[in-house]
Protein backbone atom coordinates (compact mmCIF):
# COMPACT_ATOMS: atom_id res chain seq x y z
CA UNK A 1 0.00 0.00 0.00
CA UNK A 2 1.60 3.33 -1.05
CA UNK A 3 1.87 5.87 1.74
CA UNK A 4 0.96 9.12 -0.02
CA UNK A 5 -2.57 8.31 -1.20
CA UNK A 6 -3.82 11.31 0.76
CA UNK A 7 -2.18 13.54 -1.85
CA UNK A 8 -3.81 11.99 -4.92
CA UNK A 9 -6.78 13.45 -6.76
CA UNK A 10 -10.06 11.58 -7.01
CA UNK A 11 -9.35 10.83 -10.65
CA UNK A 12 -5.96 9.32 -9.79
CA UNK A 13 -7.37 7.30 -6.91
CA UNK A 14 -10.15 6.05 -9.17
CA UNK A 15 -7.73 4.97 -11.88
CA UNK A 16 -5.65 3.06 -9.37
CA UNK A 17 -8.72 1.42 -7.87
CA UNK A 18 -9.63 0.20 -11.34
CA UNK A 19 -6.04 -0.78 -12.05
CA UNK A 20 -6.26 -2.99 -8.92
CA UNK A 21 -3.33 -1.20 -7.27
CA UNK A 22 -5.45 -1.40 -4.15
CA UNK A 23 -9.04 -2.19 -3.28
CA UNK A 24 -11.74 0.19 -2.01
CA UNK A 25 -11.60 -1.69 1.30
CA UNK A 26 -7.85 -1.02 1.55
CA UNK A 27 -8.31 2.62 0.56
CA UNK A 28 -11.04 3.06 3.18
CA UNK A 29 -8.85 1.43 5.84
CA UNK A 30 -6.02 3.74 4.83
CA UNK A 31 -8.11 6.86 5.43
CA UNK A 32 -9.73 5.45 8.60
CA UNK A 33 -6.22 4.86 9.96
CA UNK A 34 -5.36 8.48 9.21
CA UNK A 35 -8.48 9.59 11.09
CA UNK A 36 -7.49 7.47 14.09
CA UNK A 37 -3.95 8.83 14.05
CA UNK A 38 -4.81 12.52 13.72
CA UNK A 39 -8.31 13.28 14.81
CA UNK A 40 -7.70 13.13 18.55
CA UNK A 41 -5.89 16.41 18.06
CA UNK A 42 -7.87 17.99 15.20
CA UNK A 43 -11.46 17.01 16.15
CA UNK A 44 -12.73 17.14 12.58
CA UNK A 45 -15.12 14.21 13.01
CA UNK A 46 -18.09 13.98 15.35
CA UNK A 47 -18.64 10.34 14.43
CA UNK A 48 -16.75 7.83 12.34
CA UNK A 49 -19.10 5.57 10.37
CA UNK A 50 -16.70 2.67 10.16
CA UNK A 51 -19.25 -0.11 9.77
CA UNK A 52 -21.14 1.68 7.00
CA UNK A 53 -17.83 2.54 5.28
CA UNK A 54 -16.60 -1.07 5.28
CA UNK A 55 -19.94 -2.32 3.95
CA UNK A 56 -19.91 0.29 1.19
CA UNK A 57 -16.25 -0.41 0.36
CA UNK A 58 -16.93 -4.12 -0.13
CA UNK A 59 -19.84 -3.25 -2.37
CA UNK A 60 -17.66 -0.78 -4.33
CA UNK A 61 -15.01 -3.46 -4.87
CA UNK A 62 -17.66 -5.79 -6.27
CA UNK A 63 -18.93 -3.09 -8.61
CA UNK A 64 -15.44 -2.26 -9.83
CA UNK A 65 -14.69 -5.94 -10.42
CA UNK A 66 -18.00 -6.37 -12.27
CA UNK A 67 -18.10 -3.25 -14.42
CA UNK A 68 -14.92 -1.20 -14.00
CA UNK A 69 -15.58 0.78 -17.18
CA UNK A 70 -19.11 1.82 -16.27
CA UNK A 71 -18.78 2.86 -12.65
CA UNK A 72 -18.57 6.49 -11.57
CA UNK A 73 -15.14 7.95 -10.81
CA UNK A 74 -16.48 8.41 -7.26
CA UNK A 75 -16.93 4.66 -6.78
CA UNK A 76 -14.75 3.60 -3.84
CA UNK A 77 -13.77 7.17 -2.86
CA UNK A 78 -14.11 7.98 0.89
CA UNK A 79 -16.04 11.11 1.91
CA UNK A 80 -16.65 13.10 5.05
CA UNK A 81 -20.18 14.50 5.42
CA UNK A 82 -20.99 17.60 7.46
CA UNK A 83 -23.10 16.60 10.42
CA UNK A 84 -26.14 18.67 9.38
CA UNK A 85 -26.53 16.46 6.28
CA UNK A 86 -28.43 13.25 6.95
CA UNK A 87 -27.00 9.78 6.40
CA UNK A 88 -29.63 7.11 7.04
CA UNK A 89 -29.12 5.19 10.26
CA UNK A 90 -26.27 7.40 11.46
CA UNK A 91 -26.24 9.97 14.25
CA UNK A 92 -26.73 13.53 12.95
CA UNK A 93 -26.20 16.13 15.67
CA UNK A 94 -25.83 19.24 13.54
CA UNK A 95 -23.19 20.22 16.10
CA UNK A 96 -25.89 20.58 18.77
CA UNK A 97 -26.52 18.92 22.13
CA UNK A 98 -30.23 18.98 21.35
CA UNK A 99 -29.68 16.33 18.64
CA UNK A 100 -26.91 14.46 20.45
CA UNK A 101 -28.86 11.18 20.22
CA UNK A 102 -30.69 11.77 16.93
CA UNK A 103 -30.34 9.10 14.27
CA UNK A 104 -31.30 10.07 10.71
CA UNK A 105 -34.24 8.15 9.27
CA UNK A 106 -33.36 8.85 5.64
CA UNK A 107 -30.51 9.93 3.36
CA UNK A 108 -30.18 13.53 2.23
CA UNK A 109 -30.68 13.64 -1.54
CA UNK A 110 -27.01 14.61 -2.07
CA UNK A 111 -25.89 11.70 0.13
CA UNK A 112 -28.21 9.31 -1.71
CA UNK A 113 -26.64 10.40 -4.98
CA UNK A 114 -23.12 9.93 -3.66
CA UNK A 115 -24.03 6.46 -2.40
CA UNK A 116 -25.53 5.59 -5.76
CA UNK A 117 -22.26 6.59 -7.43
CA UNK A 118 -20.48 4.19 -5.07
CA UNK A 119 -18.84 6.80 -2.82
CA UNK A 120 -17.95 5.73 0.71
CA UNK A 121 -18.96 7.63 3.83
CA UNK A 122 -16.34 7.46 6.55
CA UNK A 123 -17.78 9.92 9.03
CA UNK A 124 -19.77 12.99 10.01
CA UNK A 125 -17.82 16.18 10.42
CA UNK A 126 -17.77 18.82 13.12
CA UNK A 127 -19.46 22.17 12.64
CA UNK A 128 -20.76 25.25 14.39
CA UNK A 129 -24.11 24.45 15.99
CA UNK A 130 -26.70 24.23 13.20
CA UNK A 131 -24.13 25.93 10.93
CA UNK A 132 -24.12 29.17 12.91
CA UNK A 133 -20.59 30.42 13.09
CA UNK A 134 -17.42 31.16 11.18
CA UNK A 135 -14.85 29.19 13.17
CA UNK A 136 -16.40 25.85 14.31
CA UNK A 137 -15.96 27.13 17.87
CA UNK A 138 -19.75 27.11 18.31
CA UNK A 139 -19.86 23.31 18.10
CA UNK A 140 -21.34 21.74 21.23
CA UNK A 141 -18.63 19.09 20.90
CA UNK A 142 -15.51 21.22 21.04
CA UNK A 143 -13.77 23.25 18.34
CA UNK A 144 -11.99 21.81 15.32
CA UNK A 145 -8.38 22.83 14.85
CA UNK A 146 -6.82 23.98 11.63
CA UNK A 147 -4.47 21.14 10.56
CA UNK A 148 -2.04 23.69 9.09
CA UNK A 149 -1.69 25.52 12.42
CA UNK A 150 -3.28 23.89 15.44
CA UNK A 151 -3.61 27.20 17.27
CA UNK A 152 -5.89 28.54 14.57
CA UNK A 153 -9.49 27.92 13.54
CA UNK A 154 -10.24 25.98 10.35
CA UNK A 155 -13.02 28.47 9.60
CA UNK A 156 -16.67 27.63 9.73
CA UNK A 157 -19.28 26.61 9.88
CA UNK A 158 -18.11 23.56 7.87
CA UNK A 159 -14.74 23.57 9.67
CA UNK A 160 -14.73 19.82 10.31
CA UNK A 161 -15.15 19.02 6.62
CA UNK A 162 -12.36 21.45 5.68
CA UNK A 163 -9.98 20.15 8.34
CA UNK A 164 -10.69 16.52 7.41
CA UNK A 165 -9.72 17.10 3.77
CA UNK A 166 -6.78 19.39 4.62
CA UNK A 167 -5.34 16.77 6.98
CA UNK A 168 -5.73 14.08 4.35
CA UNK A 169 -8.29 12.14 6.39
CA UNK A 170 -10.52 11.91 3.30
CA UNK A 171 -10.09 13.12 -0.30
CA UNK A 172 -13.33 15.11 -0.26
CA UNK A 173 -16.17 16.24 1.96
CA UNK A 174 -19.62 17.80 1.75
CA UNK A 175 -20.40 20.97 3.64
CA UNK A 176 -23.15 23.57 3.59
CA UNK A 177 -22.85 27.27 2.80
CA UNK A 178 -25.37 29.83 4.06
CA UNK A 179 -23.14 32.90 4.13
CA UNK A 180 -19.70 31.50 3.33
CA UNK A 181 -19.56 28.31 5.38
CA UNK A 182 -17.87 26.31 2.61
CA UNK A 183 -15.78 29.01 0.91
CA UNK A 184 -14.35 30.59 4.09
CA UNK A 185 -13.09 27.32 5.67
CA UNK A 186 -11.79 26.22 2.26
CA UNK A 187 -9.78 29.46 2.09
CA UNK A 188 -8.50 29.01 5.68
CA UNK A 189 -7.41 25.42 5.02
CA UNK A 190 -5.93 25.83 1.53
CA UNK A 191 -8.67 23.91 -0.27
CA UNK A 192 -11.11 24.34 -3.11
CA UNK A 193 -14.59 25.11 -1.79
CA UNK A 194 -17.60 25.21 -4.08
CA UNK A 195 -20.90 26.88 -3.18
CA UNK A 196 -23.19 25.98 -6.07
CA UNK A 197 -26.00 28.17 -7.39
CA UNK A 198 -28.96 28.22 -5.00
CA UNK A 199 -31.23 25.52 -6.39
CA UNK A 200 -28.51 23.46 -8.12
CA UNK A 201 -28.26 20.85 -5.34
CA UNK A 202 -31.27 19.55 -3.44
CA UNK A 203 -31.54 20.68 0.17
CA UNK A 204 -33.62 17.63 1.08
CA UNK A 205 -32.01 16.14 4.18
CA UNK A 206 -29.96 19.24 4.98
CA UNK A 207 -30.99 20.61 8.38
CA UNK A 208 -32.62 23.94 7.57
CA UNK A 209 -30.89 26.97 9.02
CA UNK A 210 -31.79 29.80 6.66
CA UNK A 211 -33.76 28.14 3.89
CA UNK A 212 -33.48 30.92 1.32
CA UNK A 213 -29.67 30.95 1.63
CA UNK A 214 -28.55 27.39 2.50
CA UNK A 215 -26.84 25.33 -0.18
CA UNK A 216 -24.84 22.10 0.00
CA UNK A 217 -21.25 22.50 -1.21
CA UNK A 218 -18.05 20.57 -1.73
CA UNK A 219 -14.48 20.55 -0.30
CA UNK A 220 -11.64 19.10 -2.37
CA UNK A 221 -7.97 19.69 -3.08
CA UNK A 222 -8.59 20.51 -6.76
CA UNK A 223 -11.22 22.23 -8.88
CA UNK A 224 -11.66 19.21 -11.13
CA UNK A 225 -12.39 17.00 -8.10
CA UNK A 226 -14.99 19.55 -6.96
CA UNK A 227 -16.59 19.55 -10.42
CA UNK A 228 -16.67 15.76 -10.43
CA UNK A 229 -18.57 15.65 -7.14
CA UNK A 230 -20.83 18.52 -8.11
CA UNK A 231 -21.79 16.60 -11.24
CA UNK A 232 -22.84 13.67 -9.05
CA UNK A 233 -24.92 15.63 -6.52
CA UNK A 234 -26.46 18.36 -8.71
CA UNK A 235 -29.95 18.26 -10.15
CA UNK A 236 -33.54 19.16 -9.43
CA UNK A 237 -35.41 17.15 -6.83
CA UNK A 238 -39.13 16.80 -6.14
CA UNK A 239 -38.41 16.87 -2.42
CA UNK A 240 -36.92 20.40 -2.64
CA UNK A 241 -39.31 22.77 -4.38
CA UNK A 242 -36.57 25.42 -4.63
CA UNK A 243 -34.28 23.13 -6.61
CA UNK A 244 -34.16 23.73 -10.35
CA UNK A 245 -36.20 21.32 -12.41
CA UNK A 246 -34.28 19.55 -15.17
CA UNK A 247 -30.95 21.10 -14.15
CA UNK A 248 -27.87 18.91 -14.28
CA UNK A 249 -24.27 20.06 -14.23
CA UNK A 250 -22.01 18.31 -16.75
CA UNK A 251 -18.36 17.92 -15.84
CA UNK A 252 -17.36 18.37 -19.49
CA UNK A 253 -18.73 21.93 -19.49
CA UNK A 254 -15.80 23.26 -17.47
CA UNK A 255 -13.42 22.24 -20.25
CA UNK A 256 -15.24 24.63 -22.61
CA UNK A 257 -14.05 27.65 -20.62
CA UNK A 258 -11.73 29.71 -22.80
CA UNK A 259 -10.06 32.51 -20.85
CA UNK A 260 -9.25 34.36 -24.08
CA UNK A 261 -12.95 34.94 -24.58
CA UNK A 262 -13.70 35.89 -20.99
CA UNK A 263 -14.09 39.17 -19.17
CA UNK A 264 -13.26 39.06 -15.49
CA UNK A 265 -14.61 41.72 -13.16
CA UNK A 266 -12.55 42.84 -10.18
CA UNK A 267 -14.87 44.04 -7.45
CA UNK A 268 -13.12 47.17 -6.21
CA UNK A 269 -15.23 47.56 -3.05
CA UNK A 270 -13.83 44.26 -1.78
CA UNK A 271 -10.23 45.43 -1.98
CA UNK A 272 -10.78 48.40 0.32
CA UNK A 273 -10.36 48.96 4.04
CA UNK A 274 -10.76 45.93 6.26
CA UNK A 275 -8.81 43.74 3.86
CA UNK A 276 -5.47 42.39 5.03
CA UNK A 277 -2.96 43.92 2.66
CA UNK A 278 -1.11 40.68 1.95
CA UNK A 279 -4.37 38.83 1.27
CA UNK A 280 -5.27 41.56 -1.21
CA UNK A 281 -1.88 41.23 -2.86
CA UNK A 282 -2.18 37.45 -3.27
CA UNK A 283 -5.65 37.82 -4.76
CA UNK A 284 -4.41 40.42 -7.25
CA UNK A 285 -1.56 38.08 -8.21
CA UNK A 286 -4.18 35.43 -8.93
CA UNK A 287 -6.09 37.86 -11.14
CA UNK A 288 -2.84 38.82 -12.92
CA UNK A 289 -2.18 35.15 -13.65
CA UNK A 290 -5.58 34.92 -15.35
CA UNK A 291 -4.79 38.05 -17.35
CA UNK A 292 -1.54 36.46 -18.55
CA UNK A 293 -3.62 33.48 -19.70
CA UNK A 294 -5.63 35.81 -21.89
CA UNK A 295 -8.61 36.96 -19.83
CA UNK A 296 -9.68 40.59 -20.09
CA UNK A 297 -9.72 42.24 -16.68
CA UNK A 298 -12.16 45.00 -15.85
CA UNK A 299 -12.92 46.94 -12.68
CA UNK A 300 -16.53 46.61 -11.58
CA UNK A 301 -18.52 48.04 -8.71
CA UNK A 302 -21.21 46.65 -6.41
CA UNK A 303 -22.39 49.76 -4.59
CA UNK A 304 -24.99 47.84 -2.57
CA UNK A 305 -22.27 45.61 -1.07
CA UNK A 306 -22.23 48.14 1.76
CA UNK A 307 -25.61 46.83 2.93
CA UNK A 308 -25.05 43.11 2.40
CA UNK A 309 -23.81 42.09 5.83
CA UNK A 310 -26.56 44.07 7.58
CA UNK A 311 -29.25 42.57 5.36
CA UNK A 312 -27.79 39.11 5.92
CA UNK A 313 -27.77 39.47 9.71
CA UNK A 314 -31.48 40.32 9.57
CA UNK A 315 -32.72 37.80 7.00
CA UNK A 316 -30.66 34.88 8.31
CA UNK A 317 -31.65 35.14 12.01
CA UNK A 318 -35.28 35.71 10.96
CA UNK A 319 -35.24 32.40 9.10
CA UNK A 320 -33.25 30.75 11.90
CA UNK A 321 -35.79 31.77 14.53
CA UNK A 322 -38.60 30.10 12.59
CA UNK A 323 -36.65 27.05 11.34
CA UNK A 324 -35.25 26.18 14.75
CA UNK A 325 -38.66 26.15 16.41
CA UNK A 326 -38.77 22.49 15.40
CA UNK A 327 -36.23 21.64 18.09
CA UNK A 328 -38.72 21.34 20.92
CA UNK A 329 -37.88 17.98 22.49
CA UNK A 330 -41.16 16.38 21.43
CA UNK A 331 -40.51 14.30 18.31
CA UNK A 332 -36.76 13.67 18.50
CA UNK A 333 -33.58 14.76 20.20
CA UNK A 334 -33.03 15.63 23.83
CA UNK A 335 -35.88 16.47 26.17
CA UNK A 336 -35.93 18.10 29.59
CA UNK A 337 -38.66 17.22 32.08
CA UNK A 338 -40.88 20.04 33.28
CA UNK A 339 -44.37 20.30 34.69
CA UNK A 340 -46.16 21.20 31.46
CA UNK A 341 -45.45 21.35 27.75
CA UNK A 342 -44.55 25.04 27.59
CA UNK A 343 -42.07 24.74 30.42
CA UNK A 344 -40.57 21.66 28.79
CA UNK A 345 -39.93 23.72 25.63
CA UNK A 346 -38.19 26.36 27.72
CA UNK A 347 -36.12 23.87 29.70
CA UNK A 348 -35.18 21.71 26.70
CA UNK A 349 -34.03 24.70 24.66
CA UNK A 350 -32.29 26.32 27.62
CA UNK A 351 -30.25 23.21 28.39
CA UNK A 352 -29.46 21.92 24.92
CA UNK A 353 -29.00 24.97 22.68
CA UNK A 354 -25.75 26.94 22.67
CA UNK A 355 -25.23 30.67 23.20
CA UNK A 356 -24.86 31.74 19.55
CA UNK A 357 -27.96 29.76 18.58
CA UNK A 358 -29.98 31.44 21.33
CA UNK A 359 -28.61 34.84 20.34
CA UNK A 360 -29.70 34.39 16.73
CA UNK A 361 -33.13 33.02 17.66
CA UNK A 362 -33.71 36.06 19.85
CA UNK A 363 -32.42 38.47 17.20
CA UNK A 364 -34.59 36.80 14.55
CA UNK A 365 -37.64 36.96 16.78
CA UNK A 366 -36.96 40.66 17.31
CA UNK A 367 -36.63 41.61 13.63
CA UNK A 368 -39.84 39.74 12.83
CA UNK A 369 -41.88 41.15 15.70
CA UNK A 370 -44.68 43.67 15.37
CA UNK A 371 -43.36 47.20 15.08
CA UNK A 372 -39.90 46.14 13.88
CA UNK A 373 -40.76 44.00 10.87
CA UNK A 374 -40.90 46.94 8.44
CA UNK A 375 -37.82 48.65 9.83
CA UNK A 376 -35.64 45.55 9.72
CA UNK A 377 -36.93 42.50 7.87
CA UNK A 378 -38.75 44.23 5.04
CA UNK A 379 -35.90 46.70 4.51
CA UNK A 380 -33.40 43.85 4.45
CA UNK A 381 -35.43 42.08 1.77
CA UNK A 382 -35.44 45.25 -0.31
CA UNK A 383 -31.68 45.59 0.13
CA UNK A 384 -31.44 41.97 -0.98
CA UNK A 385 -33.24 42.93 -4.18
CA UNK A 386 -30.79 45.79 -4.71
CA UNK A 387 -27.80 43.47 -4.28
CA UNK A 388 -29.22 40.87 -6.69
CA UNK A 389 -29.99 43.63 -9.23
CA UNK A 390 -26.48 45.06 -8.90
CA UNK A 391 -24.94 41.66 -9.57
CA UNK A 392 -27.15 41.25 -12.63
CA UNK A 393 -25.93 44.59 -13.94
CA UNK A 394 -22.30 43.58 -13.45
CA UNK A 395 -22.88 40.30 -15.29
CA UNK A 396 -23.97 42.29 -18.34
CA UNK A 397 -20.41 43.64 -18.49
CA UNK A 398 -18.30 40.70 -17.35
CA UNK A 399 -18.54 36.88 -17.24
CA UNK A 400 -17.26 36.26 -13.73
CA UNK A 401 -16.25 38.36 -10.73
CA UNK A 402 -13.17 37.82 -8.59
CA UNK A 403 -12.72 38.90 -4.97
CA UNK A 404 -10.72 37.75 -1.96
CA UNK A 405 -12.68 34.97 -0.18
CA UNK A 406 -11.94 36.35 3.30
CA UNK A 407 -10.53 39.61 4.66
CA UNK A 408 -7.77 37.80 6.61
CA UNK A 409 -6.15 34.36 6.81
CA UNK A 410 -7.25 31.91 9.56
CA UNK A 411 -7.47 33.63 12.95
CA UNK A 412 -6.49 32.21 16.32
CA UNK A 413 -8.81 29.98 18.34
CA UNK A 414 -10.59 32.18 20.89
CA UNK A 415 -9.68 35.42 19.12
CA UNK A 416 -13.24 36.39 18.17
CA UNK A 417 -15.45 34.29 20.46
CA UNK A 418 -16.27 37.19 22.78
CA UNK A 419 -17.23 39.53 19.97
CA UNK A 420 -19.95 38.13 17.70
CA UNK A 421 -19.92 41.16 15.41
CA UNK A 422 -16.18 40.72 14.77
CA UNK A 423 -16.86 37.06 13.93
CA UNK A 424 -19.69 38.05 11.55
CA UNK A 425 -17.33 40.36 9.65
CA UNK A 426 -15.20 37.43 8.50
CA UNK A 427 -18.03 36.58 6.07
CA UNK A 428 -18.21 40.02 4.49
CA UNK A 429 -17.08 38.93 0.99
CA UNK A 430 -19.03 35.69 0.85
CA UNK A 431 -22.45 36.77 2.17
CA UNK A 432 -23.57 38.85 -0.87
CA UNK A 433 -23.24 35.73 -3.06
CA UNK A 434 -25.78 33.81 -0.95
CA UNK A 435 -28.20 36.74 -0.88
CA UNK A 436 -28.22 36.73 -4.69
CA UNK A 437 -28.22 32.91 -4.97
CA UNK A 438 -25.09 32.86 -7.14
CA UNK A 439 -22.45 30.14 -7.62
CA UNK A 440 -18.94 30.79 -6.29
CA UNK A 441 -15.79 28.83 -5.73
CA UNK A 442 -12.84 29.61 -3.49
CA UNK A 443 -9.50 28.45 -4.86
CA UNK A 444 -6.15 28.65 -3.06
CA UNK A 445 -4.02 31.53 -4.38
CA UNK A 446 -0.95 31.42 -2.17
CA UNK A 447 -0.01 31.88 1.46
CA UNK A 448 0.63 34.73 3.87
CA UNK A 449 3.04 33.85 6.70
CA UNK A 450 2.45 30.19 5.90
CA UNK A 451 -1.34 30.51 6.07
CA UNK A 452 -3.41 29.85 2.95
CA UNK A 453 -5.34 32.56 1.13
CA UNK A 454 -8.40 31.96 -1.05
CA UNK A 455 -9.58 33.74 -4.18
CA UNK A 456 -13.35 33.80 -4.78
CA UNK A 457 -14.71 33.39 -8.32
CA UNK A 458 -18.40 34.36 -8.61
CA UNK A 459 -20.65 33.71 -11.61
CA UNK A 460 -24.21 34.32 -12.79
CA UNK A 461 -26.93 31.96 -11.62
CA UNK A 462 -26.52 28.42 -12.97
CA UNK A 463 -23.14 29.25 -14.50
CA UNK A 464 -21.35 26.99 -12.04
CA UNK A 465 -19.54 25.68 -15.11
CA UNK A 466 -17.94 29.11 -15.61
CA UNK A 467 -16.70 29.60 -12.05
CA UNK A 468 -15.32 26.06 -12.02
CA UNK A 469 -13.91 26.50 -15.53
CA UNK A 470 -12.01 29.66 -14.58
CA UNK A 471 -10.83 27.98 -11.38
CA UNK A 472 -9.67 24.97 -13.37
CA UNK A 473 -7.68 27.10 -15.86
CA UNK A 474 -6.09 28.88 -12.91
CA UNK A 475 -5.02 25.71 -11.13
CA UNK A 476 -3.66 24.22 -14.37
CA UNK A 477 -1.49 27.30 -14.83
CA UNK A 478 -0.39 27.22 -11.21
CA UNK A 479 0.32 23.47 -11.40
CA UNK A 480 -1.79 22.40 -8.48
CA UNK B 1 -34.86 45.53 23.04
CA UNK B 2 -36.84 43.67 25.69
CA UNK B 3 -34.78 40.47 25.96
CA UNK B 4 -37.13 38.96 28.54
CA UNK B 5 -40.15 39.28 26.25
CA UNK B 6 -38.24 37.96 23.22
CA UNK B 7 -37.05 35.03 25.28
CA UNK B 8 -40.69 34.29 26.16
CA UNK B 9 -41.84 34.63 22.54
CA UNK B 10 -39.12 32.34 21.22
CA UNK B 11 -39.38 29.75 24.01
CA UNK B 12 -35.71 30.14 24.80
CA UNK B 13 -34.95 30.52 28.46
CA UNK B 14 -31.76 32.40 29.21
CA UNK B 15 -29.92 32.77 32.48
CA UNK B 16 -28.75 35.97 34.13
CA UNK B 17 -25.29 35.82 32.60
CA UNK B 18 -26.66 35.23 29.10
CA UNK B 19 -29.09 38.11 29.60
CA UNK B 20 -26.20 40.42 30.45
CA UNK B 21 -24.06 39.20 27.55
CA UNK B 22 -26.90 39.18 24.98
CA UNK B 23 -28.03 42.67 25.95
CA UNK B 24 -24.56 43.99 25.14
CA UNK B 25 -24.02 41.83 22.00
CA UNK B 26 -27.45 42.48 20.55
CA UNK B 27 -27.14 46.23 21.12
CA UNK B 28 -23.93 46.20 19.08
CA UNK B 29 -25.45 44.01 16.37
CA UNK B 30 -28.58 46.19 16.16
CA UNK B 31 -26.41 49.25 15.93
CA UNK B 32 -24.57 47.65 13.01
CA UNK B 33 -27.58 46.35 11.10
CA UNK B 34 -29.43 49.59 11.87
CA UNK B 35 -27.22 51.22 9.23
CA UNK B 36 -29.65 49.71 6.75
CA UNK B 37 -32.03 52.55 7.61
CA UNK B 38 -29.85 54.68 5.33
CA UNK B 39 -30.01 52.28 2.38
CA UNK B 40 -31.86 53.77 -0.61
CA UNK B 41 -34.38 50.96 -0.99
CA UNK B 42 -37.72 52.81 -1.00
CA UNK B 43 -38.79 51.92 -4.52
CA UNK B 44 -37.63 48.33 -4.54
CA UNK B 45 -39.78 45.23 -4.22
CA UNK B 46 -38.68 42.91 -1.41
CA UNK B 47 -36.80 39.78 -2.47
CA UNK B 48 -37.39 36.77 -0.25
CA UNK B 49 -35.70 34.19 -2.40
CA UNK B 50 -33.18 34.07 -5.25
CA UNK B 51 -34.76 30.97 -6.81
CA UNK B 52 -36.81 31.50 -9.94
CA UNK B 53 -39.66 29.51 -8.52
CA UNK B 54 -41.97 27.55 -10.72
CA UNK B 55 -44.95 25.56 -9.56
CA UNK B 56 -43.62 22.30 -8.21
CA UNK B 57 -46.60 20.03 -8.15
CA UNK B 58 -46.30 16.40 -7.33
CA UNK B 59 -48.61 13.50 -6.73
CA UNK B 60 -49.79 13.34 -3.11
CA UNK B 61 -48.85 9.74 -2.59
CA UNK B 62 -47.28 8.09 0.42
CA UNK B 63 -43.76 6.74 0.12
CA UNK B 64 -41.63 4.84 2.60
CA UNK B 65 -44.00 2.55 4.41
CA UNK B 66 -41.88 2.22 7.54
CA UNK B 67 -42.38 5.84 8.54
CA UNK B 68 -44.12 5.37 11.88
CA UNK B 69 -41.90 2.44 12.77
CA UNK B 70 -38.88 4.66 12.22
CA UNK B 71 -40.14 7.97 13.49
CA UNK B 72 -42.06 7.19 16.68
CA UNK B 73 -39.10 5.53 18.46
CA UNK B 74 -37.12 8.75 17.96
CA UNK B 75 -39.48 10.60 20.29
CA UNK B 76 -38.10 11.00 23.82
CA UNK B 77 -41.48 10.23 25.44
CA UNK B 78 -43.95 7.75 24.04
CA UNK B 79 -46.60 5.26 25.01
CA UNK B 80 -48.30 2.45 23.06
CA UNK B 81 -46.93 3.65 19.74
CA UNK B 82 -47.88 7.29 20.32
CA UNK B 83 -45.77 10.33 21.08
CA UNK B 84 -46.49 11.50 24.61
CA UNK B 85 -46.27 15.12 25.72
CA UNK B 86 -46.50 16.92 29.04
CA UNK B 87 -49.85 18.54 29.95
CA UNK B 88 -50.77 21.18 27.39
CA UNK B 89 -52.82 23.34 29.77
CA UNK B 90 -50.54 25.05 32.23
CA UNK B 91 -50.60 23.71 35.75
CA UNK B 92 -51.41 26.61 38.00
Amino acid sequence: MPSDLNKLSIKELSERLRGKDFSAVELTDYFLARVRAQDGEINAFLSVTEELARRQAEEADKRIAREAENVSLLCGIPFGIKDNILVEGEIATGGSKILENYRASFDAEAVGKLKKAGAIIIGKTNMDEFAMGSSTENSAFGPTKNPLDLERVPGGSSGGSAAAVAAGMCPAALGSDTGGSVRQPAAFCGLVGLKPTYGAVSRSGLMAMSSSLDQIGVFTRSVSDAALIFEAISGGDEKDATSKKNYFFKFGDIEKTDLKKLKIGVLEEFFGSGLNEEVGKKTREGIDALAVLGAEIKEVSLPSAEWALSAYYIIMPAEVSTNLSRYDGIRYGRFEEARDITDSYFETRRNFLGAETKRRIILGTYVLSVGYYDAYYLRAQKARRMIADDFNKIFKEVDVIITPTTPTPAFKIGEKTDNPLEMYRSDIYTVPVNLAGLPAVSVPCGTVDGLPVGMQIIGPRFRDDLVLGVGRRYEEARNF
Amino acid sequence: MDIERLSQLSRVKINAEERRKFTKDLAEILDYIGALKKAPVENLAPLSHAADLENAWREDKAEGKRDTELLIPAAPRREKGYIKVKPIFPII
